[in-house]
């Protein structure tokens, strides 16, 4: 009686480190795999990026012609801007390939924007545009602030945009506003 | 025994084990389809709920799963909200050809969307502004440390009016009618004996003095054709939140500074509209203190402030739930100078 006491204990302790260890094991591997088969691609602040970046491009693809739209987008924690190459651009990030095409990419935009544009950015190629403007305005109705980019800052969340699509002169026009 | 054989003690163990696994499965397939079959509301203040209680360490596996709502006011099947052009998930309302029902129904989906968004985020009392992909020392840094306060947000809802809206002298005389601080005055929220004002307001208020309705008519409307209900959050390291937060964040005064707007086409048009952001003026035109002292005044914007619901123990702040103007981007940046959480 008491061996069978004893064995049963045994067992029983047995059964406990078994559910334990094979607890763990599961835990182990969901953590495995959720970090190591399926690592996160991009930071947050990069989907925020290509996030957005998806948007203007919807919001091109959307509206009508001569019609211009506005939206917020919403900001980064780092410096970012906006750039866009139309089809007769000869220095454009080799991402955009042979198309026109919108870049958002990390930085300041101050020197060579291409060359920013080619690491460390997201395109969205657009179909048939000889000619992307980009301006940034102090304010709406303000000075321009520069040409060519639109910047993204951590001390603004939001930038309002305006987009101005004209398919019979093959032109787009995206304005920024601080 | 024979060698290779399993005893009853590796058989039982081998049960239990798949058996964990089961419920583990279950467990985390009931969980996927909870949040796929929930409500954006519900998924939303679900993610707010768990990221504020979960520890700080495991914070960033919650993400907050929040979008806003994107209401569209029409008179007609065929016109769309062109502010939503390219955007998903749109919910279009279409007006009530009878222009005193019409009126109402803009009303009473502002007024539900606003107690939505302070019933999802806690009624103000949940620290949202936890689990942000800031490092811990950035988070102290700016929040206890510095001498700028600054809000987080989360924007509830857009609620636009399409064109026909805008653009027809129907459209025009609805918007006339639409009063939304008398609509909160006197209707009840679904399921309770209070008022929307009652509610927002803590049961302090019944109804508007004479003077501040007399308020309401000020000089600097802004036209608007989209609104944003946002929540707003700053938090603070004393445990009177109001005077810290108000006293000293520049942001919320922009609120003062920034003309109030109507949802409203015609330029110069007082009176009409949605007029809720007006509160928020008076409240704070005298300054930041004098809100706190002027409480009262403070009405159809929701208010909380004191000790917040929170994984990282004692944190203090204020929230509220706002109308504001969506294109006003100087004043959404002041309300969520430190950062935006969920999408746009």
């Amino acid at each position: 009686m008491n061996n069978q006491f004893n064995f049963n204990k045994k067992a029983l302790f047995s059964v406990v480190i078994s559910i334990v260890i094979a607890v763990l094991g599961i835990i182990l591997f969901l953590l495995f795999y959720y970090k190591i088969i399926t690592p996160q691609q991009y930071t947050y602040e990069q989907q925020n990026a290509a996030k957005a970046l998806e948007k203007i491009k919807a919001k091109i693809n959307s509206m009508g012609d001569e019609q211009r739209v506005e939206m917020l987008v919403q900001g980064f924690s780092d410096e970012w801007f906006l750039a866009g190459w139309g089809k007769n651009d000869l220095d454009r990030p080799d991402k955009c390939f042979f198309s026109s095409c919108i870049c958002i990419c990390k930085g300041k935009g101050l020197r060579n924007v291409a060359r920013e544009c080619q690491a460390n950015s997201f395109c969205e190629k657009l179909q048939g545009y000889e000619v992307i403007e980009l301006k940034e305005f102090e304010g709406s109705g303000g000075n321009v602030k520069q040409q060519g980019i639109i910047t993204f800052s951590a001390t603004s969340p939001f930038k309002r945009i305006e987009i101005e699509k004209n398919l019979s002169k093959k032109s787009l026009k995206i304005y920024g506003y601080k | 025994m024979k060698k290779g054989q399993l005893t009853a003690t590796q058989i039982i163990s081998l049960v239990l084990v798949l058996g964990a696994a089961v419920i583990i499965f279950i467990f985390w397939y009931n969980y996927s389809e909870f949040v796929r079959s929930s409500t954006p509301d519900e998924t939303c203040r679900q993610s707010i709920l768990v990221r504020a209680t979960v520890p700080r360490n495991l914070q960033e596996y919650v993400p907050l799963r929040c979008s806003p709502k994107k209401i569209c006011f029409s008179l007609s099947n065929r016109d769309e909200c062109k502010q939503f052009i390219g955007e998903e998930n749109v919910f279009k309302i279409k007006l009530s050809t009878n222009e005193e029902i019409a009126a109402r129904q803009i009303e009473e989906t502002i007024a539900l969307a606003q107690y939505d968004c302070w019933s999802m985020t806690g009624k103000g009392q949940l620290d949202i502004s936890s689990g942000t992909d800031k490092d811990v020392a950035d988070y102290i840094t700016d929040n206890f440390f510095s001498d700028e306060a600054k809000p987080f947000c989360l924007i509830c809802s857009r609620i636009a009016l399409s064109n026909d809206l805008l653009n027809t002298e129907k459209g025009k005389r609805i918007l006339e009618k639409v009063d939304v601080i008398d609509y909160m005055e006197n209707n009840r929220v679904p399921g309770s004996k209070l008022t929307f004002l009652q509610i927002f307001t803590n049961e302090q208020i019944s109804s508007f003095p004479k003077k501040f309705e007399e308020a309401l008519n000020i000089e600097g409307l802004q036209n608007t054709d989209q609104i944003a209900l946002v929540f707003s959050q700053i938090v603070t390291k004393k445990v009177d939140p109001f005077t810290d937060a108000f006293g000293k964040a520049i942001n919320f005064a922009a609120l003062a500074a920034t003309p109030t707007f109507a949802l409203t086409p015609v330029q110069g048009l007082v009176g009409v509209g949605i007029k809720v952001a007006i509160t928020a003026v008076e409240g704070l035109t005298v300054g930041g203190i004098a809100l706190y002292n002027n409480k009262k005044n403070f009405k159809t914007v929701n208010t909380f402030c004191g000790r917040f619901t929170s994984a990282k123990g004692e944190v203090y702040g204020c929230s509220f739930v706002a109308p504001v103007d969506y294109r006003d981007v100087k004043l959404m940046n002041d309300l969520c100078k430190g950062g935006v959480l969920g999408n746009l």
